[in-house]
């Protein structure tokens, strides 16, 4: 837990890295990102009960406006969906999962409990009697009429989600540097688009192959010359 | 400007948070200037360490939650003048986050926990109503002290042959 303090990250801790090479798999068929155990037998994710929510689209007016809120690196953004949330048990963590409309790419991020539940009270629409922090957020840029224009994930670094909050305040827009998973968490309550820069996507990919390629054995090659 | 419409409110310092022994919250200690009167206030674990953060001055290495909420403030540049503890009622807090934006004064409901992990950021005053500071502090200690086994005192003090373990001390840490 410690080392997920603060930060939302792309890679389980190093400690698990085995465990997760073999056991932690996106289907992009079933839509699910499957978490099993170390000997593979048990398979979390489909019962879990996060994963019956809806997609959330996020379609809106605000879209215009976020179309133009291209990261610094100028890539091209891919607007993205909370597809729900998983409990990963070796790290007792969640994982959010965001999935692009077309539903080939799917981005998992891994976020303390804190941040999950922060999440999860969005997509089932709970409003607790007292507001949480993220309801405190929203309410004081209501208040002072600052409008959420989007959530973009713009990097992948060290294993490390970067984001940003685009506002419209008085006349002019603002980026604020967050994590994801208060940027979701607010852009969700915004009823506000959620992106994901295209690098971020691709770093994702490569991150997973590296991954897997750790746990390769020589064994696994096939025999070329034969 | 609105501080001096309420006579009754008065000015609290942050001592610390600890850990009740009894469940998995964490409590925060307030103080009146006077040192007169103490105001125990239970969070979660997330909104206790989000104030721990704030007085120990750590900046960790991505904005959490309430950073974030500082953030906004200082790029659209909204001043937060004050944060009220305000009411109790069934043994719930409640606070009032005070802005400043474009000259203009606004109230923001809030818990306590944020009001004060805010406040802390953006180096605001924490007011409390002094009905809330009498009503509120001293009978939450006192059912809170009657929860407290032994066990609760630590360890170092049943070592040290300490005959009179002292459960305030907890709060000074």
């Amino acid at each position: 837990m410690p080392l997920y303090a603060g930060e939302d990250t792309a890679l389980i801790p190093t400690l698990n890295a085995f465990h997760i090479g073999r056991g932690y798999s996106i289907d992009n068929r079933k839509n699910e990102v499957i978490v099993s155990d170390p000997g593979g037998s048990t398979v979390y994710g489909s019962h879990n009960r996060w994963l019956c929510h809806a997609d959330r689209s996020s379609h809106n007016a605000h879209n215009r406006h976020a179309d133009s809120c291209t990261p610094e690196t100028g890539s091209m953004l891919t607007q993205m969906n909370v597809r729900g949330l998983l409990f990963d048990p070796y790290n007792n963590a969640y994982i959010v999962i965001l999935r692009d409309e077309h539903r080939s790419d799917m981005l998992p991020i891994w976020v303390g409990k804190s941040e999950a539940s922060a999440i999860g009270f969005a997509l089932e629409n709970i409003s607790p009697p007292r507001p949480t922090t993220h309801d405190l957020m929203k309410s004081m840029l209501d208040n002072v009429d600052a409008k959420i224009l989007s959530a973009v994930v713009t990097d992948l670094k060290d294993n490390t989600y970067y984001a940003k909050i685009h506002l419209w305040y008085g006349d002019s827009e603002y980026s604020v540097d967050a994590r994801p998973s208060d940027a979701i968490a607010l852009a969700l309550r915004a009823e506000a688009p959620i992106f994901t820069a295209e690098t971020v996507l691709r770093k994702q990919r490569s991150e997973e192959l590296e991954r897997w390629l750790e746990n390769v054995k020589p064994e696994d090659f096939g025999k070329l010359d034969t | 400007m609105s501080v001096k419409q309420h006579t009754d409110l008065i000015p609290l310092t942050v001592l610390g948070v600890t850990d009740d022994p009894n469940t998995d919250t964490q409590i925060v200690i307030l103080q009146d200037e006077a040192q007169a009167d103490i105001l125990p206030i239970w969070m979660g674990p997330a909104e206790g360490t989000a104030i721990r953060h704030a007085l120990d001055d750590m900046v960790p290495p991505r904005p959490t939650s309430h950073d974030l909420m500082a953030s906004f403030l200082t790029h659209l540049d909204i001043r937060l003048t004050h944060v009220v503890v305000t009411n109790v009622q069934n043994n719930t807090y409640y606070a009032m986050i005070y802005l400043c934006s474009d000259e203009r004064a606004r109230t923001v409901d809030a818990r306590p926990s944020d009001a004060i992990a805010l406040a802390l950021r953006a180096k605001c005053p924490i007011y409390v109503t002094q009905d809330v500071l009498k009503n509120g502090g001293g009978a939450n200690v006192a059912t809170w002290l009657a929860k407290l086994g032994p066990q609760a005192c630590g360890p170092s003090q049943s070592e040290t042959q300490d005959d009179s373990p002292k459960t305030s001390q907890e709060t000074e840490d």
